[in-house]
Formats: C-alpha cells, sequence, structure tokens
C-alpha cells in the first residue's frame, strides 16, 4: 500500500511526485472539466467527476506509458466516472424525489444586468443548440470552438481520423449557423 | 449572421462552462485530502509486476510437485504391494505379461476397420483381446465363468491399494488392484454385455452397462461402453434417447470403428421392437 503521491519507482524525492501529479492535473483539470461539460455531467456535479478522474489518475499514473496522449488516457477515465456519477445521480435523484425543491441561490456578484442578461441569452442558446447533437459532433465543436483544441489533437483525444473531425466540425459550425439564423429569424417574428 | 456574432456566443458559451481558477484550486485541495485520507493500493500494473515471479514459482513447484508423484506413484505401490504380500514379485511379473497382453487388445478395439466393425464380432473379439489375462484361453462357452474368474481375483487382491482413476467410484472390496486387472474387469463387463445384446437380451445387457458404468466412471473402455449402450437403448425400443446417444457417440468418437454398427442399430431401419417381453417399449 503506497500513497499515490507518495514516491514508488526509485527513491525519488516525495516532492517530485507529487508535482508530478501537480503538474498533469494544472495542465489537463480544464480539459478534464470540458470533458465532463461534453459527456453531459451537470455543472453540480463537474467538481465531483473532475476530483475522481485524477483521484483514478494519482492510482494509476504509473500505467501512464505515454503511447498515447495524455488527453486520450484522460478522456477514456472521465468516461468511466461519468458513467458511474450518472449511475448514482439516478440513484440520488429517486431518493430526492420525495423533497421539495429548494430555491436556487441568487448571485452574489454584482454585473451589468443588461449583459448579464444578453450573456444568459446566448448561453442558453448555445447550450439548446449543443443539447440536439450526438455526442460524436458535440466533442468535436466543443473541444475544437470552446477549449481551442486542434484538430489532430482532438483526433487523438476520440481516437478518430483527424479529417472526421475536420468534417464533423464543417458539419457542426453550418449547423449552428443555421440554428441561430433560425432562433434569431423566430424572434424577429415573435 | 456574422462570424463575430456567432463568436461572441460561443465566448459567451467558454466562459460560462469554464472551469473557473478558484473552481480549479477548490478541486485540487479536495483531491489532495482525498489522497491523503485514503491510500490507496499500489495499481493493478504494480501487482501484476510483483505477482509475476512469485506466479511462475508456484507454478513450476506444483509441476514438479506432480511429476514427483507420477514418477513415485508406481515405486510406492510396488513398495507397499510386496509388503502386504509376500507372493507380490511374482505377481508383479504376472501383471506386467498381462497388461502388455491387455493393451494389445485394446489397441486392437481401435484398429477394428469399418467392415468388421458392421457385425458384433468386431467388439467382442475386441473386448475378448483386452480382457484375456496372459496364458488362459477362454472358450466361447466360459465366458462367464471367465468373468466370475476375473471377479474372484478382484477379491482375493490385497486391500489398500487404490487406483487414482476408479477410486470415486469403487468400493476398497471391489476396486481392482493394477491397471492391467483393472482393464480386464472392464473388458469382461462389456464382452458380457456384448453377449447378452448378442442374445437378443437387451435389457440385462443395459444393466451390465450401468454395472460398469458404477464400477469404472473413468473407464478405459468408454468408448466400447458408449456404443453398447447406444445399441442397447435402441434394440429396446428407446429410440429417442438410443439415437441421442448414438449422435452422441458419433460426435465424440470420429472414425471410430464402432460408428457403422451404432449407427445401423439405431436408423429407421434397424428399429426393433423391444426384446423384453416384460418391458414395452418407449
Amino acid at each position: 500500500v503506497r500513497r499515490p503521491f507518495e514516491p514508488h519507482r526509485a527513491q525519488q524525492g516525495s516532492s517530485s511526485t507529487r508535482l508530478e501529479l501537480e503538474e498533469v492535473y494544472r495542465a489537463h483539470a480544464a480539459f478534464v472539466w470540458r470533458a465532463a461539460v461534453v459527456l453531459g455531467v451537470p455543472d453540480a456535479a463537474r467538481d465531483d467527476l473532475v476530483h475522481d478522474v485524477f483521484l483514478v489518475v494519482a492510482r494509476r499514473l504509473d500505467e501512464y506509458d505515454g503511447r498515447a496522449a495524455m488527453t486520450t488516457w484522460l478522456f477514456g477515465i472521465a468516461r468511466g466516472v461519468a458513467r458511474n456519477l450518472r449511475r448514482s445521480a439516478a440513484r440520488h435523484q429517486r431518493k430526492l424525489q420525495a423533497v421539495p425543491a429548494s430555491t436556487p441561490p441568487s448571485s452574489s456578484h454584482a454585473e451589468d444586468p443588461a449583459e448579464l442578461a444578453e450573456r444568459k441569452r446566448a448561453v442558453a442558446l448555445v447550450e439548446r443548440f449543443l443539447d440536439q447533437l450526438d455526442p460524436a459532433h458535440r466533442a468535436v465543436f466543443e473541444f475544437m470552438e470552446i477549449e481551442g483544441m486542434t484538430a489532430p489533437e482532438v483526433a487523438r483525444t476520440l481516437r478518430v481520423n483527424a479529417n472526421t473531425v475536420y468534417t464533423r466540425l464543417r458539419t457542426v459550425r453550418a449547423r449552428f449557423r443555421r440554428f441561430v439564423q433560425r432562433t434569431h429569424k423566430g424572434a424577429i417574428d415573435a | 449572421m456574422r462570424d463575430d456574432e456567432l463568436d461572441a456566443m460561443l465566448a459567451a458559451y467558454r466562459r460560462h462552462t469554464s472551469l473557473s481558477p478558484a473552481r480549479e484550486d477548490r478541486i485540487l485541495v479536495r483531491l489532495r485530502h482525498s489522497v491523503r485520507e485514503a491510500p490507496v493500493e499500489a495499481s493493478r500494473s504494480e501487482r501484476r509486476r510483483a505477482d509475476v515471479p512469485v506466479r511462475w514459482i508456484a507454478l513450476g513447484l506444483a509441476v514438479a510437485a506432480a511429476l514427483a508423484v507420477l514418477w513415485l506413484e508406481p515405486a510406492l505401490v510396488g513398495v507397499e504391494q510386496r509388503h502386504a504380500d509376500p507372493d507380490a514379485a511374482s505377481r508383479v511379473v504376472a501383471d506386467s505379461d498381462a497388461r502388455e497382453h491387455v493393451e494389445g487388445g485394446v489397441r486392437k478395439l481401435g484398429d477394428a476397420t469399418t467392415s468388421q466393425a458392421l457385425g458384433v464380432a468386431p467388439i467382442e473379439d475386441a473386448i475378448e483381446d483386452a480382457g484375456q489375462p496372459a496364458g488362459e484361453d477362454a472358450g466361447d462357452g466360459g465366458r462367464d465363468t471367465e468373468v466370475e474368474r476375473v471377479r474372484a481375483s478382484e477379491r482375493v487382491a490385497p486391500k489398500g491399494v487404490t487406483r487414482s482413476r476408479d477410486r470415486g467410484a469403487a468400493t476398497s472390496d471391489d476396486r481392482p488392484d493394477t491397471p492391467a486387472e483393472a482393464l480386464a474387469a472392464e473388458a469382461a463387463l462389456l464382452r458380457r454385455a456384448n453377449a447378452r445384446l448378442s442374445s437378443g437380451d437387451a435389457q440385462r445387457a443395459l444393466i451390465v452397462l450401468q454395472d460398469w458404468e458404477a464400477r469404472f466412471p473413468h473407464g478405459s473402455l468408454h468408448e466400447e461402453h458408449a456404443a453398447l449402450r447406444a445399441i442397447a437403448l435402441c434394440a429396446l425400443g428407446r429410440l429417442i434417447q438410443g439415437r441421442g446417444e448414438a449422435k452422441a457417440f458419433a460426435r465424440r468418437y470420429v472414425g471410430s470403428a464402432h460408428i457403422e454398427r451404432v449407427r445401423s442399430a439405431c436408423s429407421e431401419g434397424g428399429e426393433k421392437k423391444p426384446t423384453d417381453p416384460n418391458r414395452p417399449g418407449q
């Protein structure tokens, strides 16, 4: 039995292994967070997902041999953790069904109401659009357009061909444009 | 719709759904705490690496022990036998002769040609060859007498000498001493079953075959037993069961010399009425 932050290969200083994991965390926490979004994990459970994913990483970091991209490895772990979270959330939800819903906490940030409303509208619009996409297209769109990853990186992460990534991105971009136009037109007509 | 409008929307979404630095730090603190509080076991790959030499050593030891047992078993049995019986030495010589003779007979079973197998004779001859002890010449009429002799020799055999193959079913009283004697006993029973079948008494043949099953669940003449059983069942008119066993026999003993005989006994044309007047066909 060992602690994952402790040295386990050679007689390394404990700080070097600790840094190793923390480096991985610092470099890829945002990616894992985005993966949680892509995998449809609700906002309230994303902290848990990131925490659990890196807990797995802490245990299995020595298994990572660098043959696959780190993001590929992390995405695989995130997928498994998300599945587990969904299962436990479903159980939790069943337990909570009898409990009356509480009012959501109000935002404490002082923000311009007009800007806030505009931002909320844009976010709601994008979320609505992303919800229509199948997981494969959504992952490409989120990783490239939102996370700013390159096509080869996304291809490695999702284990698909780079050309497939480009094709999916073009398709989703066109659909997004049409979706926004339709929504605007509907709003104007209304 | 301009591209910059779309980009603005995506940027708003990005800000809204991104991991904030504060949240990132909070998760890291929680992660450190979890790791500190709950030490984890060594990873699977580490365990696997550690287990590999242990597994190989254990496997090596097991193989060595098995080989040692195989190597020592005949010697131990011989010593035990000689201690139990002063005439053991002479019997050991006779056993080895008998074993050679019996094994030659068993080989004949496999060598029987298909044309020979069409009749009753090949199984009978082969079983007779397998069961014939060296130096004895049993005539056609002396089969039952010979079976009795085999059984009598089993009864007088020294106790405490066991044979692992038949340990599950045989009692200490009717357990044969040596593989050669066991084979002779098996062959005697099957020969008797075959004789019953030839005389048209399939019911009794089946009883003898059941006796064989009880005494030799891992017997050497399993192929012959299965063939006779299928034939006996079909001869009794228990066609569904008989054909099922015939099929199983054909599947299990592909290329067996007895297949044709089994097939002809259980085919549509070979359908027979029950031979036992006391037992109606099923």
